[in-house]
């Protein structure tokens, strides 16, 4: 492959030393992210009993499915009789999350188009707009836009879930800023060789603005999958729960406080993030060092 | 019919005047060389030929149709940039396509098209690469050829050779001229290079703050430049300018500057008598040193060795020259000498306007 490099190989000994406690801090660090991952999974195979053990019991010696078939609705203390509602909450999770992040590519894409390479009047002013939204912290939009949503009347509903986040503002900023590096000559080329507006973002803009709108994917999708303090305040009926809100009510219903059960709903609530990030991550390294556009 | 016609063009940004009513005529199947200082407004003439850019006045036409408001991609014009602008993300094949496909030709005609003008360029077993991992001039040769598969009524070009090195832009040169000649196309074409204007040029436009200063064949350029900017601009080593006055010598006028007496004669002489204060110019190869019949007095100063000649530094006793002398010869450092100037190739230049007299 053209392109790549090798790094130089380390010849003096104290380059060596160098790189062994890169290695060491580096492992270290990982070490403490995945710690808590770890101990939440294990946690998750684990009965109360032994998840509160003291000393700690630092891997499952006696490992069950218990938790995940209380969450899904099993026979034995399955929180919502006759449903399997951890099944329902993660279907609505996964769709509120998969649209908002399909809306917040479309739309950053087109702003970001429009406010990166069009040139129309309001342009700059409608640029500081979109930053200035930015800045607002989510609590100062909370009242209004519940307030919105319970006039639409869209409480317990997807639309009451998703609309809020149709746009996307630091996903516009970002798509702005890589797609202002596409060199107008480009686009000219474009126009010349028979392209209007439209047909130049489809075919050269678009494709080669991959690497951002597929940051903006994943930083959506994540983004909505943590909004939970949003939908917890639009639903109210057990089947319109996300999978966060259903799963810390469920625990917090229970007489007992039950710390494998939590670690369940913990662990169901993150696979579906580490499969869109192992899936996005080439474009997610890509997006975060925006810049680069190698002709 | 694919004349270009642009009437008393201008392009403002802002305070800053790019083009200045400007008046230019490409004849069908020529090739018009637009040549001049950068900044001088040349890109900015070609990308209003182009639709890239709308003139704040005056009209511009394609074969006859008034374009002047005509989008670029309704224009049947192809253009070649600088640093070629080829699509990134699409293989060669792709880019030279490209065109081809927004404006709906059939599949099969398209891959003919590429496939033949991809030949005709000695590039076609790139076609499955990417621009990224092409050299320079394949890089080069892919715009060209995503311009040929057009097929389109006039040729852009926009210093399409200032990226490559000195040696594979001379091939490319001649390759150009051979091409076009081929395609009998109209081409306009952007350098600021004056070796690559005269070569290449059936006219050439001389341009200087956005205002045309001379049009004509390359001869006529450089034997009959319109004025000291023309002169001094076209020529490698440019043309020696001494500020003088006129004097009358015993009935021959005599251009006097420091201590250097140039006697005038001919045109030169009629042309002198007219004025006092003037510019004189003369190009290094029309000075040579001539022990008989030089008339003028000077120092040699230094010399330079080119190989089939020498430039020598000449002092008039105030007016510098250089003097390109052909051959080989011995020159003595600070040694007195005698110059005979070709007054028939030389000029005078109003010292004010600038025009030559
Ligand atoms: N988009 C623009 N906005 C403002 N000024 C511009 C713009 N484009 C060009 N100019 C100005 O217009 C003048 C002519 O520019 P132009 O690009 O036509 O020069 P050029 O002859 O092509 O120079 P070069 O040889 O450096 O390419 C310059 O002074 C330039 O600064
Ligand atoms: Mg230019």
């Amino acid at each position: 492959m053209p392109g790549e490099s090798h790094p130089p190989k380390s010849s003096t000994p104290l380059a060596g030393l160098g790189r062994c406690a890169a290695w060491v801090l580096l492992l270290v660090a990982a070490t403490a992210a995945i710690l808590p991952l770890y101990w939440m999974t294990t946690g998750s195979l684990k009965l109360q009993s032994d998840a509160m053990k003291t000393p700690p019991e630092w891997f499952p010696e006696n490992p069950t499915t218990a938790n995940y078939e209380k969450l899904f609705g099993g026979e034995d203390g399955g929180a919502w009789e006759g449903r399997r509602p951890a099944a329902r909450w993660l279907l609505n999770s996964l769709l509120v999350a998969a649209s908002i992040s399909f809306s917040a590519v479309l739309t950053s894409a087109l702003a970001g188009y429009a406010l990166g390479k069009l040139s129309f009047p309001g342009r700059a002013v409608a640029f500081w707009l979109v930053v200035a939204t930015m800045m607002l912290p989510r609590q100062v939009s909370l009242i209004p836009l519940y307030l919105l949503v319970v006039g639409f009347d869209w409480m317990d509903s997807y639309p009451g879930l998703i609309a809020p986040f149709l746009c996307y503002p630091f996903g516009i900023f970002l798509v702005r800023q890589f797609m202002m590096q596409v060199p107008d000559e480009l686009l000219a080329a474009a126009r010349i060789d028979g392209a209007g507006p439209w047909r130049v973002f489809w075919h050269i803009v678009l494709p080669m603005s991959r690497p951002a709108l597929g940051a903006v994917a994943i930083f959506s999708f994540m983004g909505a999958w943590n909004e939970y303090l949003w939908q917890l305040i639009v639903t109210n009926r057990p089947e319109m729960y996300t999978l966060p809100v259903g799963v810390s009510k469920l625990v917090s219903t229970l007489s007992e406080f039950d710390l494998g059960l939590a670690m369940a709903g913990a662990t169901v609530a993150f696979l579906p993030m580490l499969a869109v990030f192992v899936m996005f991550q080439k474009y997610f390294v890509q997006g975060v060092s925006v810049g680069a556009l190698k002709g | 019919m694919s004349s270009v016609r642009l009437e008393s063009v201008s392009k403002h940004f802002g305070d800053v005047v790019a083009v200045d009513e400007i008046e230019l005529e490409v004849e069908d199947r020529e090739l018009l060389v637009l040549v001049g200082p950068s900044g001088c407004g040349k890109s900015t003439t070609l990308r209003m030929i182009a639709g890239l850019e709308q003139p704040t006045a005056g009209t511009i036409s394609i074969g006859g149709r008034d374009v002047t408001d005509v989008d670029a991609m309704d224009r049947n014009i192809a253009m070649v940039f600088q640093n070629y602008a080829l699509y990134p993300h699409m293989n060669v094949f792709r880019n030279m396509a490209f065109g081809l496909q927004m404006r709906k030709v059939a599949r099969e005609e398209v891959r003919t098209r590429v496939t033949e003008a991809a030949r005709s360029l000695g590039i076609d077993g790139l076609l499955e690469r990417r621009p990224a991992q092409l050299s320079g001039g394949e890089r080069q040769r892919v715009a060209l050829g995503r311009a040929i598969v057009r097929d389109p009524e006039v040729f852009l070009l926009d210093e399409p050779l200032s990226n490559l090195d000195a040696k594979l832009r001379v091939s490319m040169r001649s390759e150009l001229v051979n091409l076009r000649r081929g395609l009998g196309a109209t081409m306009v074409y952007v350098t600021h290079d004056q070796v690559e204007a005269m070569t290449m040029g059936d006219r050439i436009v001389v341009m200087h703050q956005g205002r045309i200063h001379q049009v004509g064949p390359p001869q006529q350029v450089y034997f009959k430049p319109a004025n000291r900017f023309v002169a001094e601009f076209i020529g490698n080593p440019p043309m020696n300018i001494i500020r003088g006055r006129i004097e009358n010598d015993s009935d021959r006028p005599v251009l006097v500057a420091g201590e250097a007496r140039i006697p005038l004669s001919g045109e030169l002489g009629q042309a002198a008598s007219k004025v006092v204060e003037v510019d004189f110019g003369v190009r290094p190869e029309d000075l040579r040193l001539d022990e008989a019949d030089g008339e003028v007095q000077a120092t040699v100063k230094g010399t330079q060795f080119l190989g089939s000649e020498y430039l020598v530094d000449l002092d008039l006793g105030g007016p510098q020259l250089l003097a390109r002398i052909e051959g080989h010869g011995e020159f003595g450092i600070d040694q007195p000498c005698r110059v005979a100037v070709d007054l028939s190739r030389a000029h005078l230049f109003d010292p004010e306007t600038g025009d030559r007299l």
